[in-house]
């Protein structure tokens, strides 16, 4: 492949992704900074590796590399320290903008409150449940390409999504038995 | 339920997430029509999905990293005139959490771009990056328009219109002084999210209305109003540089 076949592939392909890409990065790392850091280097390893893919989804393919640069990284990186609250929580949930524009602004701040609420109960899970959570809940991802981007069987996929919403659910007051 | 096929409670999660067959599917339903463990599972579950995928942060990725990332691969000939740098630091600002880094330095920034008329804009947009690489962003840094304003007090021909617009989401971290082109300008510096905004203001007559340019990855919005012409540069997005806009032309208006 021509360098200037490979930058024209990857435009097409990956470009479009970055912010999926980013999503991903930011819920492993917990922060944007690293997240930024392990996107570009997940990005750049997409470039690299691009002949290698072989067809199929290429949305799960991409999100592998991140999910192994972010392992990778995050070894390499990450203090001892495990944030909690992470620093994205205010930002972006597209959703939330359109929902509340015909309640009271009480009504409005209660909402921000549940969605925050709901974050740090995400971002507090361990890692393993994070992810699964991540990559189907927000990245939508089959229960097969879940099992092919952390590379674990598919039963560990299931019994992991199980186990994370039930952490979830003691989490959140509302959703509790 | 039929236990040889064996699709019961435990399939409720599989059953949810549209990973049963039909006929799986189907036999699940015939289950849980008589399961009411089943239907107050299925209910709890579906409410905590509504909630993960209406209130999920989805931090977006951000012109300056996409700039970042595109810089930074292997160029061929038709793009060598971006030249490819090792990635930068995190540039520390005080009191900031994480600012976007910017690719390249100001010395290799420059594109090669024949007209005159965009002189201005790669002028500015150097002395932005020139001040945001080198973490130096600010001269004076306060919050106090009260402050920021007498500071730049016979230092530059025009007076600048210092507004606060913290509580519109644009905090005012303070101003600085700018040599762009020949002039000493005074630049007052925002915060619109993680981003860093440089407004510059210039002497001009008359008012012209917002426009919008975006030069490598940044984004110069260039306004008049009341005498006075402002271009503010930023690696925040179109959209959130026009609604900063926005929101200063509001506060101008409001002044007595």
């Amino acid at each position: 492949m021509s360098e200037t076949d490979r930058r024209a592939r990857f435009e097409q392909l990956a470009v479009p992704l970055l912010d999926d890409a980013m999503h991903l990065a930011a819920w492993l790392a917990g922060n944007r900074s690293d997240a930024e850091d392990i996107v570009q280097e997940a990005m750049l390893r997409t470039y690299k590796y691009l002949d290698r893919f072989s067809g199929g989804a290429f949305r799960p393919w991409l999100l592998a590399i991140v999910r192994n640069t972010a392992m990778t990284w995050l070894k390499r990186n990450r203090s001892s320290k495990v944030v909690l609250v992470p620093d994205f929580e205010s930002e972006e949930a597209p959703a939330m903008a359109n929902d509340t524009q015909a309640e009271s602004p009480e009504a409005a701040l209660l909402q921000r409150d549940l969605a925050g609420e709901l974050n740090r109960a995400v971002a507090a899970l361990p890692d393993e449940f994070r992810e699964v959570i991540v990559l189907r809940e927000l990245q939508d991802l089959s229960y097969k390409e879940i099992a092919a981007v952390i590379d674990v069987p598919i039963g560990t996929v299931m019994s992991r999504l199980s186990r994370a919403r039930r952490l979830l659910m003691e989490a959140l007051p509302e959703h509790a038995a | 339920m039929n236990p040889a096929i064996g699709i019961a409670c435990e399939n409720l999660e599989a059953y949810l997430d549209g990973e049963l067959s039909a006929a799986e599917s189907a036999t699940f339903d015939a289950h849980a029509a008589g399961c009411s463990v089943c239907r107050q599972q299925i209910e709890r579950q579906l409410r905590l999905r509504a909630r993960l995928r209406a209130d999920l942060a989805r931090p977006a990725a951000g012109d300056a990293l996409r700039q970042r990332i595109l810089s930074s691969l292997p160029q061929d000939q038709r793009n060598s005139n971006v030249v490819s740098l090792p990635r930068r630091q995190w540039l520390a600002m005080a009191a900031a959490a994480s600012v976007a880094a910017i690719l390249a330095s100001s010395a290799t920034f420059y594109v090669v771009r024949p007209g005159a008329e965009d002189d201005w804009q790669q002028a500015i947009l150097a002395s932005h990056l020139r001040a945001t690489l080198s973490g130096h962003v600010i001269d004076v840094a306060s919050s106090d328009r009260h402050t920021v304003k007498p500071w730049f007090g016979g230092k530059t021909k025009v007076a600048p219109i210092v507004l606060d617009l913290a509580d519109v989401g644009y905090p005012l971290i303070g101003g600085r002084l700018d040599i762009p082109q020949k002039d000493a300008l005074p630049v007052l510096v925002y915060k619109a999210g993680p981003h860093v905004v440089s407004v510059f203001v210039t002497a001009a007559d008359g008012a012209a209305s917002p426009e919008i340019t975006k030069m490598d990855g940044f984004s110069i919005l260039s306004w008049s109003a009341d005498g006075l012409s402002y271009s503010a540069v930023s690696d925040a997005d179109s959209a959130e540089l026009q609604a900063f806009q926005r929101a200063f032309a509001t506060a101008q208006q409001k002044l007595p």
